[in-house]
């Protein structure tokens, strides 16, 4: 087991450094240095920027030196909790990110549970009534889920609640408190405003989860293992929840590690079309504007969540699965 | 003769639905198990053996269904259970199911849930049915498996079935299958998966067991040789039917049905220089089209003429407890 | 019975002579629903080749009159009732609410004008073939025009726009996966055939890339696509950005199969025979789960017209002028839109087909190639 997990260790940290540098690459293909454009911009706007400063902003980033030296000296910051600086934002990235990394949690973590608790009892239902009207209707429903992209059924519940509820439900928080200090009213206005990105972001998920877990039951529910246990005396619902679906719950479990990362970008999107305030906008605003530290630390810092989560699922999958552990 | 039955099974029949059409995979079987003896179920692969002892536990899948037919079981009380009748997930069914009758699966790879310690799917049995804690039914496991000869079982009852070798499942499936002290065992294939070398340990394992605990058995097997050590008594099937039973001896010295024949002289011999070894010509016929009369018909050396394709011909005692569903055997001037 | 062993055989010789491909064939018709989603890509690749001639105005032509009308209703009944088999369309006049300065489209019921099918209309280019200017249906007249699924905010024909949309949304899932095909089998193929150290060199690298989080780096490249590039280069650039990440789940696909099939014994006969590793793969292996790679082809191309989708409505894959599906989901984007003109969102609906038929297919042709992997 702790070869294993040593194995794994060293994976992920190549895993990162390769991340890093793609990461690196990225801030690194607008063509000319974005201090150049960002001097230009200031100026063109009227505000004076001092030959000092600029020198002092070229040093800090070491935009004279060669690439290499750059990206080492990047990563090294970053390591440190130093993102670089936005530009755009004239802020350090890190305030920028760790801001809205919260939120971008609540709405992750919450619709992961959401997926979780929708998906597998359908699954475990549709597979147990195969061929029934209900599984062709879960089917169905979980094909389109599928099929829909976020964003997509973003705009239909806006337009729906907007149309037919006269409710506006973009955000997270209603004006008075979009500014206000955390208070339990805050909470609970918050909560209010949270199903819908729970549920659109859950919902391809969700979607395909049930398909998963469908085929992977149907696969385990006709393995002979099941038909010894019943050869026991035990009943059918116990032998059902102790094995079959014990075993078709692995995949789950292995693929809980970039459930959540892939979440935390999958809504993006929703999250630009719901003016949520998390990090998704920030990236695309980043990304549009060419604030390309902002982008590249954040898609680091995206990567670095995928791969220590699918680290933990690694070690989640071989906790639950012996033939891994003992390997 | 006092009724010393243990399992009497009557004009059984079962049908599987599947997408291409009624697959009749019992039609009609007969067969009775005393107390204390080893039956033997011999014939092809397709022709019902395993069908029939899934249906005499009540395990058969979701579009298998018992059509006619009864299953009379006899428990330890000797009180008599109607097996057809019981809701196959039943309380009462699953008091037959496990504590009195149980089962050792062809491949024990797979008859296992991998992700199960060995010992805790032997103790799933135990404490289900018996009022006992865990220490005790780990105590009992223990035992069990150094019953059916594992050794360390105090440490090798933590272990999963992938860090058993081949005959080492099959061992434990035995001891699975002998936990809560039933008294019908069936063995379907219990050797099938195995090394010709582990085959024979296996086979003498659960013929000791048999004696230890006093159970009754049902072997079921393609294979004459084993049967021969094996049990008492034999019933051959072809095509979802029995059409020849007797005791062992009978069988194997003189085999009634042409079937029956073929296939003791598909059997090799250690005797030496016989020439080519005897198949049986052609295969069997297709599940979803049975041939009417007889089922044997297409392929049998011996075939009479169109009475043969009439009519399943009736069983015929030709000498004590042999009996034989063949027109060679029936006067066929009373039909 | 002889006469019965005769008819066996010859069902038997029936069988045998049924090659895999009729098998696959066979087993695929019976799947309906795979056969009705065949059947809708068929009319959705049509509607974009020849999308011209389906659409009824110029994708471009904006018509100031005409800014966020809805979608014409077709009637078969005029104002007095009188009956007709061929529908019309009603031309609207246009109100604006003095209050809230919305467009108000009425139906002018005095003037019904009937649709007319093979009518002329636009100049168009046929396959770069020959010039035409006949189209499908139409009212015939320059100044009539009718919007079907409504018009843009700038007047344009939606339904004309959706289908030459198609042309690009269609093709990128195409050409991605054709791209994918490539790395997938060449890498998988690669691993697969080897084994020992190579595959698990390439094991772990595909481990790598499919750990990147997927939409942030597509939004990172494709922000960073030089925006002097023309339309067309964007174009193959995001094809190749989404193409980077999908063909590991195809290389797996591959990979596991090669690791199987080289235990066979026909292709250790081949090796035996002294034939070279490319030869084997292309020629003994390929072949042997070809609709295996079709089936996860089929079921790779959606993610990829999602992709291009969210890219374009992010504004920051294909850009206006050019026509996709995202570029006009991107419209879409406000409250106001929607609630204003809600066919604005149709594009949508034909993502959702669109996917939606892919993955039927791919289930199909799977289940059809393997009836045991059910």
């Amino acid at each position: 087991m702790s070869k294993f997990i040593m194995h794994r260790l060293i994976f992920m940290v190549i895993t990162l450094v390769v991340i890093s540098m793609l990461s690196f690459i990225i801030i690194q293909l607008p063509p000319g240095d974005y201090l150049t454009s960002y001097i230009t911009q200031l100026r063109s706007m009227g505000t004076d920027v001092s030959d000092e400063q600029i020198d002092y902003l070229r040093e800090q980033y070491g935009l004279d030196d060669p690439v290499y030296v750059q990206y080492f000296k990047w990563i090294g910051n970053f390591l440190t909790g130093d993102m670089g600086f936005s530009f755009a934002w004239n802020r350090p990235v890190n305030e920028l990110v760790w801001e809205r990394l919260g939120l971008t949690l609540v709405i992750s973590i919450s619709s992961l549970l959401f997926t979780w608790i929708v998906a597998f009892p359908i699954g475990i239902y549709t597979a147990l009534k195969q061929n029934s009207l209900s599984d062709y209707f879960f089917t169905f429903i979980s094909f389109i889920g599928v099929a829909t992209p976020n964003f997509l059924l973003a705009l239909v519940l806006m337009y729906v609640s907007f149309r037919y509820f006269g409710i506006n439900v973009g955000g997270l928080f209603s004006p008075e408190y979009a500014e206000a200090a955390w208070s339990l009213a805050k909470v609970s206005d918050l909560l209010q405003h949270l199903w819908i990105p729970v549920v659109v972001v859950g919902t391809a998920g969700t979607a395909g989860l049930v398909r998963i877990m469908r085929a992977n039951l149907l696969d385990e529910l006709g393995k002979p293992y099941v038909t010894t246990a019943k050869s026991k005396g035990i009943p059918n619902h116990k032998v059902i929840l102790k094995y079959p679906v014990r075993i078709a719950l692995n995949p789950f479990i292995s693929t809980l590690g970039w459930q959540l990362p892939k979440l935390i970008s999958g809504s993006t999107i929703t999250a630009v079309v719901l003016s949520l305030p998390t990090t998704g906008p920030l990236l695309l605003d980043a990304l549009k504007s060419q604030d390309m530290y902002l982008a590249g630390s954040f898609i680091m810092l995206l990567s670095v969540l995928t791969v220590i989560g699918t680290f933990i699922s690694d070690i989640l999958l071989a906790l639950v699965d012996p033939r891994i552990r003992y390997v | 003769m006092a009724n010393n039955n243990i399992l009497e099974v009557e004009n059984l029949n079962v049908h599987f639905r599947t997408d291409e059409g009624l697959v009749r995979a019992l039609n009609g079987v007969n067969f009775n198990v005393e107390r204390g003896q080893a039956v033997g179920i011999v014939g092809e692969s397709g022709c019902g053996k395993s069908v029939t002892s899934i249906s005499v536990m009540r395990l058969l899948p979701g579009v298998g269904e018992i059509a006619n037919g009864t299953i009379k079981y006899y428990d330890k009380e000797k009180k008599k259970h109607n097996i057809i009748d019981l809701e196959a997930d039943g309380e009462h069914m699953r008091s037959i199911r496990g504590p009195e009758m149980s089962m050792i699966f062809q491949e024990p790879m797979t008859a296992f849930s991998p992700v199960h310690t060995i010992g805790n799917q032997i103790m799933e049995k135990l404490l289900y049915h018996e009022d006992i804690d865990k220490s005790e039914a780990r105590r009992k496991t223990i035992e069990l498996l150094n019953k059916v000869g594992i050794s360390k079982p105090e440490q090798r009852i933590d272990e999963y079935p992938f860090q058993y070798s081949g005959g080492m499942r099959q061992r434990a499936m035995i001891a699975m299958g002998l936990a809560c002290e039933p008294q019908l065992l069936i063995a379907d294939e219990p050797t099938t998966a195995l090394d010709v070398t582990i085959q024979a340990q296996v086979l003498k394992l659960i013929k000791e067991m048999q004696e230890d605990y006093n159970l009754s058995l049902i072997l079921i097997t393609h294979d004459l040789g084993v049967i021969a050590h094996m049990v008492d008594y034999v019933n051959v099937m072809y095509l979802g039917r029995v059409v020849e039973s007797g005791p062992v001896e009978e069988i194997f010295d003189n085999p009634a049905h042409p079937y029956t024949q073929d296939l003791l002289k598909s059997i090799p011999k250690m005797t030496g220089n016989e020439g080519k070894l005897a198949s049986i010509e052609g295969s069997v016929p297709d599940a979803y089209s049975l041939p009417a009369g007889c089922p044997f018909h297409t392929r049998c050396r011996k075939k009479i003429g169109e009475v043969c394709e009439s009519a399943f011909p009736r069983t015929q005692e030709i000498s004590e407890n042999h009996y034989v569903n063949c027109y060679l055997h029936q006067d066929l001037g009373d039909k | 019975m002889e006469n019965n062993n005769q008819e066996n055989e010859n069902y038997e010789s029936e069988l045998y002579a049924a090659s895999q491909k009729e098998l696959i064939w066979r087993r695929f018709k019976k799947h309906k629903l795979a056969m009705t989603a065949g059947i809708v890509l068929i009319i959705m690749y049509s509607l974009a080749i020849f999308a011209p001639f389906f659409s009824p105005q110029d994708p471009y032509q904006r018509r100031v009159s005409y800014k966020e009308a809805p979608p014409h209703e077709l009637h078969f009944q005029d104002a007095e009732g009188n009956f007709s088999l061929r529908p019309m369309v009603y031309p609207y006049t246009k109100e604006v609410d003095m209050e809230t300065f919305e467009d108000i489209y009425t139906e002018d019921t005095a003037n019904p004008t009937p649709i007319k099918f093979f009518v002329e209309g636009f100049e168009y280019e046929v396959l770069g073939l020959f010039e035409t200017d006949i189209h499908l249906f139409g009212t015939g007249e320059e100044d009539v025009p009718v919007f079907i699924f409504g018009a843009d905010s700038l007047g344009r024909d939606l339904f004309a726009r959706i289908i030459h949309g198609a042309r690009i949304s269609l093709s990128i899932g195409l050409i991605g996966v054709a791209v994918s095909l490539f790395l997938g089998i060449l890498i998988g193929g690669i691993g697969g055939y080897f084994g020992g150290k190579i595959d698990l060199f390439i094991q772990r690298m595909i481990e790598l890339v499919r750990s990147i989080p997927q939409l942030p780096l597509w939004m990172g490249l494709s922000a960073a696509l030089p925006s002097s590039w023309s339309a067309i280069q964007i174009y193959l650039a995001i094809t190749i950005i989404l193409s980077l990440m999908s063909w590991t789940s195809l290389a797996r696909v591959v990979r596991g199969r090669f690791l199987s099939l080289r235990e066979e014994e026909f292709v250790i006969a081949a090796r035996l025979m002294g034939r070279s590793p490319l030869e084997i793969i292309f020629i003994h292996m390929l072949p042997s789960f070809l609709s295996h790679i079709i089936a996860s082809l089929t079921l790779a191309i959606p993610g990829m017209i999602l992709g291009e989708t969210a890219l374009s409505f992010l504004g920051i894959g294909l850009q206006a002028p050019v026509i996709s599906w995202g570029v006009l989901l991107q419209k879409a984007q406000n409250l106001y839109t929607i609630a204003n003109a809600p066919w604005m969102m149709l594009p949508g609906l034909f993502v959702i087909i669109t996917v939606l038929a892919f993955n039927f297919l791919g289930d199909g042709i799977r289940d059809a190639a393997d009836p045991y992997s059910k």
